[in-house]
């Protein structure tokens, strides 16, 4: 179809262009036509004499000749997928071209379910495809991150800062209240582990998903499937939306072909902000400098000198005593220390790639290697990855073909604490005050930590130096695939995949650590996954033509089965200090090992009929098996139905105005099962552990082991769930594509949600699987493409992607489900509210809304009542109000800038690191202290507060009135501006680059993150504390987001 | 063409290997991690540890707060200390310890062993342990669910039982052990018992049978003279009674808990201190150390003070005052609670001979008030440090029947509270010993002061508050939630 199109274009041209004019003796013109992109020849460019009905196509190869008219000197070259361009022939007789790719204009074919590539007009629900070129500008390891403002309906957040952190990608708002709510992801028609394992979510340190260890410029293109064009075939598996990479692979030719492309980025990342801290006042309480406390309220730190007494064990010049004690030293000074500066350094990220493509008439191959190594902003943290990957091809003869591919990751990292703990790098620098310097060395002089209250936090030196935890990922991801054309309208296809990896990580504390429960005698944990996906598709399909009509025919057999285990060791007390194996350990021992299956089995069929290429109608219907639910509700099917009308074909409205007219409609259903082992309750090994710390670790020294039930109630009578999704859009072109709408509605419900929803304690259980619970997301996608000027020389063209998504949970089984918060903060599931609405204490308020204020001059808080037994009230909902995407492209000669610019309005963040370090005094607004005001709000009489107070520590930031028990106090406005990437490339001209014996080069200078509007006092609104889970918008001693700035180099031969 | 019908069979015969059937995947659900049955020997180690854990944990951390042993300095903990707690605050310890974590294995043993085959000694010491769960429940919630609770397919949302009608509950449970445990058994705990183990059964049978029949009479004791505020006189003479059916004679047959002593065999009290929240969050009140210090009299301190705290680095006692921050160089608890091999503390001797000494007070009975009373003094500084003292017991262990009658309450609940050093149980005292149809800040004994910017007005609290699994989803059933509400025996 695609060949067709391109007839047709050119035709249209041809019809355009022709004027009459004189004939004289011909010129013959010969030259190649090449893709700017990556150097690599381009076959099919319609080649026009400028004003003239005369014109060519390029060969396999790129290369064309053509006789020119004497007295036409321009010659114009056009393909679909790239911009037209004109050249100027100046009597030559070699014109070589190298077209620009154009992303606005929306690709032909596009890679659906199961790998079946499918004509852009026929779909009858909404995807949207990125291409490779797309993913590089973004310069992101994790392809998750490069996707991010590309795609209407998608919100990507990224954990933290840290390299090598994972990121979160969420279509079409959150709709399992107990899944992941992350898409399925497929590679090539293979299934892939993207799991997200942390052994705490709201401590430990960074850690990936696993999606990536797949090497983002291995992408050949991803096609984002919302709604019912991912549950169709999909179903169950894809209830979140399907991720369909394809990757790149070699083209077959008719003669020989080889070309090898190279690139290298090197890019220098720096933290986006610091957090505001205080640099004013020294560690202390009311006033008072003194050492134990967390406080940053003593006195101002020009008050003080040091005393050069020598009982300072850290620090040489004494200690900080009051400037007018006798035995200061008035010259000693202490100067403030800006500790974030002093510990945060500039990351450094390498990024080489190589690949090498052939291909002759029956095969073709695609070779690759990759090498990216990134270093953080905090020192030590690393992240390593190495991919190699290739592809191959070829027909046995002519109606049978094999594809083969296998891909090879290798990953190490080492990366630090963030978030709840005191072994958290982030929280250890921004808790110490200005009064000291953790900078000044980790170890005192008895091999003691030195830290700013020889206590927890942990000095965040003493953690990169001693306290890394390390990974090293080992993942082969394959497929075999058959093609068996049994007549030219049937096809065989069979393909078998597989994902196998093994994840090893370990935490080390070394003796004298404060943070990670690792006191006294220092901790290792050490924690293995062996996971292994097998997946087997066969899909039989079938065309026939039937007068006007077209019918496509497709039936299949899928079989997925997976397998994760998990072996855990933890231990404390080291017998031999700084020996981290776990053998060394002498107590607290805890081995753990989970084995996990499960398989499902499906058939499923598809019928798509069209009506003269313009009117489509499409049903499928799968029957799903799965192991993880129980006889009979293990077996069920679902389907969907869908149709498109081309009516700007239909009404022949193909005209210079109106380019393309399409609208589409589709309803689906699917169902979900759940994970393994949930239809039972199961008694397993107790654990006793105490609410704040300490607990009992089985078997005692007396070899007395222990046994308890699980608190997690099974159910053997668990259903499938269920999602019902419609789906109404319209695709509009303009002008010649040169404006374009692709505009999509949907309202999804996910019912009879499997919830593990949480029961009266009383019951001798915390939760239980059940079926209950509706959640319905409903939303606009708007895809939107102008070329503002497409001149000879200057082309502007901006994409647009607009989302907004509405979220409310329609029905619960319960008051509500509490998501993972923080402190007093509880983002929840409540009727009618929408998805994690933040729910938590807050300021107590009268009828009308005004704030409370107490006898004592202060904010009362709200407190349990018999109406509002929980206390908490609704405090705000991280869900934003829309988020727009703007991508600019300007290209002029051989220079190419382009940019994206990420809008997101709304969605509410938690402060919570501000709140925490404004109770304790290390916020910069805290330099308000010793003020004094007059709390807006009213009385217990209703009468306006008149009782003037004063700001201190001791009644007002860490007091009950004010402190960060009330979560109301640290919730803010999440909205920002920033210029997700940019890039400025400049293509040398094919002559230089031929000299250099290249066929194409291309030097960039590139940013990530460069600038950043937002009313948000903390680091960066984007972060995430709980990764890709269930509560979002938490932000709490987060690694900090970086900014980032580089060169690079491709080079194609 | 031949060729090609190879290929497409082999092709086929390949796939037909995927081609697996529902039966086929139900093999793959067989969970290879856990099991749904187990015997009562495996089950009945960790309900006592979870016991241990709902007495001794967060239960005991907040109490000794409320009492002042103890202050908050920061997050939940300095929240307890200045009467703002919340809900969330408490559902680990509802949960984890008491419901999900001891009681529903302690009822499945007492299912298990009531079957043909059973073991009625494993009856009886789960039935004992429930009555004890039961009654501190009670003791600091209030009203709570029992007659429905445990039992997730009947009664999904439990209504909450009167305290006093459970307290009737936990006085049949207790009876109900003591007859299970009088008579034979097939089988019967041994090392597995971790509050009193025994090398075998036999052994068990002979020394460990007659501690868990003690203990069992002294929490009828205590839980008798609990009800001292509602029934003064029937109150005394059912604890006295109790005491009278056989209960500790010496510090020695105690129901004091021991898992080991290492670290991570250590009682919740250790492990909480070990910790970072235990290091960071709360400290021993600067008034405790005022009560002991200089108690004999000027530099003679109460001997049990070195044991309970710890000098810090200059060689002095360091309180934090109740309700503040935390201070430079502070004290640490000392070995007596803050060392791996320390016990855990349910019931003791000496608080048996307080409870004879406070019942024979209230029943006229001096003579014997006061020699229960100098008794349970004795026992108290011979196990808190190893030996007696003899100037210490001159001045508060030399009571006889008429000085007793002067301030004998006063006499009895001060020392005691030095006593039960980090029990649980002193707030249950303290919120007894004050007067019953007292203003709510009316303070019990010792005389408490309220944290500076307390949260209720000086209001003293007199209960946990339900956790939030109880309020979001049985909120129908939720009977009160002041922390001001009193429990049913408290007046």
């Amino acid at each position: 179809m695609k060949k067709g199109h391109t007839k047709f274009l050119v035709v249209c041209m041809l019809c355009l262009c022709s004027v009459p004019h004189l004939w004289g003796q011909d010129l013959s013109v010969a030259g190649k036509v090449t893709s700017q992109d990556d150097g690599s020849p381009l076959p099919g460019v319609s080649v026009l004499v400028q004003g003239t009905t005369t014109g060519t196509v390029t060969d396999l190869d790129g290369m064309f000749s053509i006789n020119v008219p004497v007295g036409n000197t321009v010659l114009e070259f056009s393909y679909i997928g790239f911009k037209r361009q004109s050249v100027q022939l100046r009597e030559r007789s070699t014109v070589n071209v190298a077209l620009i790719p154009d992303i606005s204009q929306l690709s032909e074919v596009v890679v659906t379910a199961f790998g079946i590539e499918q004509e852009k007009k026929s779909l009858v629900s909404a995807t949207q495809e990125v291409k490779g070129r797309e993913l590089f500008l973004s310069r992101e390891p994790n392809m998750v991150d490069a996707l991010n403002a590309k795609v209407a309906g998608v919100q990507v957040t990224r954990q933290g800062g840290s390299a090598g952190a994972a990121s979160s990608i969420i279509i079409r708002g959150m709709s399992s209240i107990s899944g992941e709510n992350q898409p399925l992801f497929v590679i090539d028609g293979v299934p892939i582990d993207n799991s997200f394992r942390s052994s705490s979510r709201s401590a430990s340190v960074d850690v990936p998903n696993r999606a990536i260890d797949i090497n983002p410029n291995d992408i050949e293109s991803i096609n984002v499937l919302k709604g019912p064009a991912a549950t169709a075939l999909y179903g169950l598996q894809a209830g979140s939306g399907a991720i369909i990479i394809t990757t790149k692979k070699g083209s077959r030719s008719e003669t020989q072909n080889v070309a090898i492309n190279f690139s290298s980025n090197l890019s220098v990342d720096r933290i986006m902000n610091n957090f505001p801290g205080q640099m004013t006042y020294a560690q202390g309480d009311r006033g008072l400098h003194t050492r134990g406390t967390f406080g940053h309220f003593g006195p101002p730190l020009n008050t003080l000198r040091f005393d050069g007494s020598t009982n300072a064990l850290d620090n040489p010049r004494g200690n900080l005593v009051d400037m007018n004690n006798p035995s200061a030293i008035q010259s000693e000074v202490m100067i403030p220390v800006n500790n974030q500066d002093r510990f945060y350094q500039d990351g450094i990220t390498m990024d080489n790639n190589i690949s090498i493509s052939a291909g002759n008439k029956h095969s073709s191959f695609f070779l690759s290697a990759g090498d990216y190594s990134q270093s953080g902003i905090i020192p030590e943290n690393q992240y390593n990855r190495r991919t190699f990957r290739v592809t191959a091809e070829t027909s046995v003869n002519d109606k049978f073909k094999i594809t083969g591919s296998a891909f090879y990751a290798h990953s190490t990292s080492s990366r630090f604490g963030r978030g709840d703990n005191f072994a958290d790098v982030v929280q250890g620098t921004i808790r110490t005050p200005p009064s000291f310097d953790n900078a000044a060395g980790f170890t005192l002089a008895n091999g003691a930590q030195r830290a700013f209250r020889n206590n927890s936090p942990d000095n965040p030196f003493w953690t990169v130096n001693n306290n890394p935890f390390t990974d090293e990922v080992n993942r082969i991801l394959g497929y075999i695939q058959a093609n068996y054309d049994v007549t030219p309208w049937l096809n065989i296809m069979y393909r078998l995949g597989t994902d196998v990896a093994s994840d090893k990580r370990k935490q080390q504390w070394a003796v004298g650590s404060f943070g990670g429960d690792a006191l006294p005698g220092g901790r290792v944990q050490q924690d293995t996954y062996n996971d292994r996906i097998l997946n087997s598709d066969l899909v039989i399909t079938a065309k026939k033509e039937v007068g006007d009509f077209n019918l496509n025919w497709l039936v299949g057999n899928n079989y997925f089965s997976r397998n994760n285990e998990r072996q855990y060791y933890d231990g404390r007390n080291l017998a031999i200090p700084g020996l981290y194996n776990i053998s060394n350990v002498q107590s607290n021992l805890v081995q753990i090992q989970n084995l996990n299956q499960k398989k499902t089995a499906a058939v499923f069929s598809r019928v798509s009929v069209d009506y003269k290429n313009y009117l489509f109608l499409e049903l499928n219907g799968r029957q799903e098996w799965t192991s993880t639910l129980l006889p009979p509700n293990n077996s069920f099917f679902y389907g969907s139905v869908g149709s498109g009308f081309v009516f700007s074909e239909a009404f022949d409205l193909d005209e210079g105005f109106f380019s393309f007219g399409k609208l589409r409609a589709s309803y689906s259903e699917a169902g979900r099962d759940t994970d393994p082992y949930r239809d039972r309750t199961y008694y397993g090994r107790a654990t006793v552990s105490g609410a704040w710390g300490g607990g009992l670790v089985f078997p005692l020294p007396s070899n007395v082991g222990a046994v308890a039930l699980s608190s997690s109630a099974g159910n053997a009578s668990l259903r499938p769930e269920r999602n019902k999704t419609w789906e109404l859009g319209g695709e509009f072109r303009f002008f010649e594509n040169r404006l374009g709408f692709d505009v999509t509605y949907y309202r999804e419900r996910n019912i009879d949600q499997i919830i593990g929803v949480s029961v009266p304690g009383s019951t001798g259980f915390d939760t239980q699987f059940i079926n209950a619970g509706t959640i319905e997301n409903k939303g606009w996608e708007i895809v939107a493409n102008v070329s503002p000027v497409t001149g000879r020389e200057l082309n502007w063209d901006m994409l647009f992607n607009f989302s907004r998504n509405r979220n409310i949970v329609l029905d619960l089984p319960v008051e509500r489900i509490a998501l993972g918060g923080f402190g007093n903060l509880r983002p929840s599931l409540i009727e009618g509210e929408p998805y994690g609405v933040f729910y938590g204490t807050g300021f107590q308020r009268d009828g009308q809304g005004n704030v409370v204020i107490g006898a004592n001059g202060y904010p009362l808080q709200a407190q349990p009542s018999a109406e509002n037994p929980s206390g908490d009230v609704r405090l705000g909902d991280p869900t934003p109000d829309f988020l727009l995407g703007i991508r600019n492209n300007l290209s002029y000669k051989n220079f190419l800038l382009t940019f994206l610019w990420d809008i997101r309005a709304g969605g509410d963040v938690a402060n919570v690191t501000g709140n925490w370090m404004r109770a304790q005094g290390a916020a910069e607004s805290t330099t308000d202290r010793g003020s004094l005001v007059v709390f807006r709000g009213v009385m217990a009489d209703g009468t306006p507060n008149t009782t003037q107070v004063l700001i201190d520590d001791v009644n007002y930031y860490n007091a009950n009135t004010g402190n960060r028990n009330n979560a109301e106090r640290f919730i803010e406005d999440g909205s920002w501006v920033r210029l997700r990437d940019v890039t400025l490339s400049y293509s040398f001209p094919n002559a230089l680059a031929n000299r250099l014996k290249m066929k194409s080069l291309t030097l960039s200078a590139f940013g990530r993150n460069l600038l950043l509007f937002t009313g948000y006092s903390g680091v960066d609104p984007e972060t995430n504390l709980y990764g890709p889970n269930s509560s979002l918008g938490v932000d709490a001693f987060g690694t900090p987001t970086t900014r980032s700035a580089g060169l690079s180099l491709t080079a194609g031969f | 063409m031949k060729l090609q019908t190879n290929i497409a069979s082999t092709f086929l015969a390949f796939t037909a290997l995927f081609w697996v059937t529902s039966c086929e995947l139900q093999e793959a659900n067989e969970n290879p991690n856990a099991v749904s049955e187990v015997n009562v020997n495996v089950l009945l180690p960790a309900t006592q540890a979870n016991m241990t854990w709902a007495i001794a944990d967060f239960a005991s951390q907040s109490a000794s707060s409320l009492v002042q042993y103890m202050t908050g300095t920061l997050n939940v903990q300095f929240n307890i200390s200045t009467y703002d707690y919340l809900p969330a605050n408490f559902q680990t310890t509802w949960n984890n310890h008491y419901y999900a974590g001891a009681m529903t294995d302690i009822k499945t043993i007492i299912d298990l062993s009531s079957e043909p085959g059973g073991s009625a000694h494993y009856r009886g010491v789960a039935k004992i342990q429930m009555a004890i769960l039961l009654g501190y429940l009670v003791d600091l919630w209030g009203d709570v669910p029992f007659s429905q609770a445990l039992d997730l397919e009947g009664f999904p949302q439990p209504s909450y039982d009167s305290g006093a009608d459970l307290y009737q509950e936990v006085f049949r449970m207790l009876n109900e052990g003591i007859a299970d445990l009088s008579g034979e058994s097939s089988f019967s705990p041994a090392q597995n018992d971790l509050v009193f183990p025994a090398a075998n059964e036999t052994a068990w049978r002979a020394n460990s049978r007659p501690r868990w029949i003690k203990t069992a009479n002294a929490f009828k004791a205590r839980f008798h003279n609990h009800l001292s505020k509602v029934d003064a006189t029937g109150s005394a003479q059912q604890a006295l009674q109790a005491i009278q059916a056989g209960t500790f004679v010496s510090n020695a047959e105690e129901m004091k808990v021991s898992f080991g002593n290492t670290p991570d065999a250590a009682g919740p009290w250790f492990g909480f201190l070990l910790g970072t929240f235990g290091q960071n969050n709360i400290s021993v009140t600067q008034e405790f150390i005022d009560l002991l210090k200089d108690r004999v009299q000027p530099g003679v301190d109460d001997p049990r003070l070195e044991f309970y705290v710890s000098r810090n680095s200059n060689g002095v006692y360091v309180g934090t005052p109740n309700g503040g921050t935390t201070v430079t160089n502070r004290s640490i608890l000392g070995p007596y609670v803050n060392a791996a091999q320390a016990p855990t503390n349910i019931i003791t001797y000496v608080e048996v001979k307080f409870i004879e000494a406070e019942a024979n007070l209230r029943l006229g009975q001096f003579d014997a008030a006061a020699a229960a009373f100098n008794a349970a003094v004795k026992a108290s500084l011979l196990r808190v440090t190893g030996a007696g003292n003899a100037t210490y017991e001159a001045k508060y262990a030399s009571e006889t029947g008429s000085s007793i009658q002067v301030a004998g309450l006063e006499k009895i609940f001060t020392e005691k509270y030095i006593a039960l050093f980090l029990q649980t149980e002193a707030w249950m005292d303290w919120r007894r010993s004050i007067p019953a149809g007292a203003p709510a800040t009316a303070s019990g004994i010792p005389n408490l002061e309220p944290a500076p910017g307390n949260l209720t007005d000086g209001a003293f609290p007199r209960r946990f508050l339900y956790p939030p699994s109880e309020l979001d989803n049985n909120s129908a059933n939720i009977p009160e939630t002041s922390r001001l509400a009193k429990v049913f025996w408290d007046l």
